[in-house]
């Protein structure tokens, strides 16, 4: 797999369009997930997976296959194209927003654990909430990388991710009384 | 606070492996579609980009600064002569009891004093003004460090780099005879701080450097002509430098990238200059010349001739010159510790003396407009560059970097000579008939 992958990367570079369709198949699924993550509501996840993959294309030769995996590479790139489309204004204007937030719709879905479910609620957070709650329980980031990432500050950070997982709970205990995630008390 | 608990990480790598729906057809089709269109905004770049070039090439070319160099009458005394010493040997004689006086086409007398069988001819102030055509060779040793600081926000996007740079030119010139029996001059300082401005425009693996840069600077050097003993005081009044270079890049692959570029330079300088020579050439074949004196007595003259030159050439010199450079080039680059990068570069060129025009003015402030005479002839030089992009945080880097170039050009140009103190020794027999 990693070999064929390789392959394919290897005539990308030279711009083979086939290659580079084999690619868009095999990650623009995966990627789009992550772009429904991160791409702020002013911008379709699809757009947004669309300018990511021009950036794929035109940067692979700078992959370097010894520094990690060509996934992770490209996650980054969705990652900081959904992020150099949203500001540090639209940010600070969600915390003032957040009494304002209206549940979401109910959803039905019949697999609590069924990670399109969660997504989906991920989804309906405001801008803001969602990027730092995915870049600090998703992809592991601290809080100082995130206030560096989104050119904020690390409070801003830290109060987004406390109202994001408030948010959080509630609408999964509003929609699945059975769904086992707890969180832990906020302070 | 990380949320804890056990079902969390497996929801984690659920929502890491999930996959969204997505019509992959459609959206390949408008993926290739935008990828097209960045290929064809690629090539409207490269476009306008030579269409900038261009044009600023052409405003250089139509409206130089110094209007005076076309002025028509400095045409009226260009003429060029190939061997001076050649000539004495039209000369006619006339006796007037023991002295005799002779003039050659060179409008220069000698009185000679007659003695039994051999004549001593001393010439003391023996001038003459000429206007010589010499082949010159200029080879300039051109060493550069340069230190930008630049907007680095990302490798891939374009920025505008600003900074000093110092430049060291070490210059070597030949000139061809008749202007002497060789000259060569080393001249090791010239010395000029520049403030060129960069652009680098880049778009997937091709880039475009583009560097505009002027420099004033006020030099005089010396230099010994190590040939015949003579000394040349070059004394540059004023030296005004613009230059323009682009260069086209592309990355092979991740270390090694090739580069074509030109390098257009205009020199304008003003200057006076001295050069003193003493310099011995004898002459291989004998003269032999014919002369009647006062009595009707017919003499055959022949001589064995030494001519020791002084030259002096002074000038005041106007001189605009505009050089091409075409080269290529093969560089290979490595990242370092992640931030920095290391660049290293080889190539060749073509130089092209694209035109000289100006004017000299010698001691009479005679005018000669040197671009009805200067010509260029292409040359070979090569150029080798080391830079270190250091990386400062994440916005800006500072770029140092030295370069190393050769220059070689020859042109054909007309040099106004003065001559005087020759001494010539005759041996004249009388004829027998």
């Amino acid at each position: 797999m990693e070999n064929s992958l390789d392959a394919i990367i290897k005539r990308c570079i030279q711009n083979d369009r086939r290659a580079q369709k084999e690619l868009f198949v095999l990650m623009a699924p995966r990627l789009l997930s992550l772009s429904r993550q991160y791409c702020p509501k002013s911008s379709d996840p699809l757009d947004n997976l669309q300018d990511a993959f021009i950036k794929i294309f035109s940067y692979l030769h700078k992959f370097d296959s010894n520094k990690g995996n060509f996934e992770s590479w490209a996650r980054k790139i969705v990652i900081n194209t959904s992020l150099d489309k949203i500001n540090k204004k639209i940010i600070e204007e969600s915390i003032a927003a957040f009494d304002a937030v209206d549940l979401p719709v109910k959803l039905s879905i019949d697999d609590v654990m069924d990670a399109e479910y969660i997504l989906q609620i991920i989804e309906k957070l405001p801008d803001g909430y969602r990027q730092v709650f995915c870049l600090f329980e998703i992809e592991g980031f601290n809080h100082k990388e995130i206030a560096e990432q989104l050119n904020i500050k690390e409070s801003t950070s830290r109060s987004q991710l406390s109202r994001s997982k408030i948010l959080l709970q509630q609408w999964l205990l509003e929609n699945d009384k059975t769904f086992s995630l707890k969180f832990q008390k906020l302070a | 606070m990380k949320i804890e608990n056990k079902n969390w990480n497996d929801i984690v790598e659920a929502l890491r492996n999930h996959s969204s729906d997505i019509d992959l057809d459609t959206q390949w089709a408008v993926l290739e579609q935008n990828l097209h269109q960045k290929k064809k905004r690629r090539m409207l770049f490269f476009l306008f980009s030579a269409l900038v070039v261009f044009s600023a090439t052409l405003v250089i070319f139509k409206y130089p600064r110094h209007s005076k160099v076309d002025a028509p009458e400095f045409g009226e005394n260009a003429f060029a002569i190939n061997n001076f010493v050649n000539k004495s040997k039209g000369c006619v004689g006339e006796n007037d009891s023991s002295i005799a006086i002779i003039s050659n086409d060179n409008n220069f007398e000698n009185k000679i004093e007659l003695k039994e069988s051999v004549v001593k001819i001393e010439e003391n102030d023996m001038r003459f003004d000429k206007l010589i055509l010499a082949e010159t060779s200029i080879e300039i040793k051109h060493s550069e460090a340069k230190a930008y600081i630049g907007s680095n926000e990302s490798d891939y996007k374009n920025g505008l780099n600003i900074g000093p740079s110092v430049r060291t030119e070490e210059i070597s010139l030949t000139a061809l005879p008749p202007l002497s029996t060789f000259l060569e001059v080393r001249s090791p300082e010239l010395r000029e701080i520049e403030f060129p401005i960069k652009a680098q425009m880049k778009q997937n693996t091709i880039w475009l450097d583009f560097t505009i840069s002027t420099g004033l600077h006020k030099n005089t050097f010396k230099a010994l002509n190590n040939q015949s003993e003579s000394t040349i005081k070059h004394d540059i009044k004023e030296l005004e430098n613009f230059s323009m270079k682009g260069r086209l890049g592309k990355a092979l692959n991740k270390n090694i990238y090739i580069t074509s570029g030109f390098q257009f330079q205009r020199y304008n300088d003003l200057l006076s200059r001295t050069i003193e020579q003493n310099v011995s050439n004898t002459m291989e074949d004998q003269l032999v010349e014919t002369y009647t004196n006062s009595n009707g007595e017919v003499f055959e003259r022949y001589a064995d001739v030494t001519v020791l030159t002084t030259s002096i050439v002074k000038q005041k010199r106007f001189n605009q010159h505009h050089i091409l450079n075409l080269d290529l080039g093969l560089g290979y680059t490595v990242d370092i510790l992640g931030k920095d990068r290391l660049q290293v570069e080889l190539g060749i060129g073509k130089c092209v003396w694209l035109h000289q025009k100006g004017y000299i003015q010698n001691n009479q402030d005679q005018l000669v407009n040197m671009s009805d005479v200067s010509t260029g002839i292409p040359t070979f030089n090569y150029h080798t560059s080391i830079h270190y992009n250091w990386s400062l945080g994440s916005n800006y880097f500072l770029l140092l970097g030295y370069s190393f170039n050769t220059f070689n050009y020859r042109y054909q140009a007309l040099y106004d000579v003065q001559v005087k103190n020759n001494s010539i020794d005759f041996t004249i027999r009388k004829l027998l008939n």
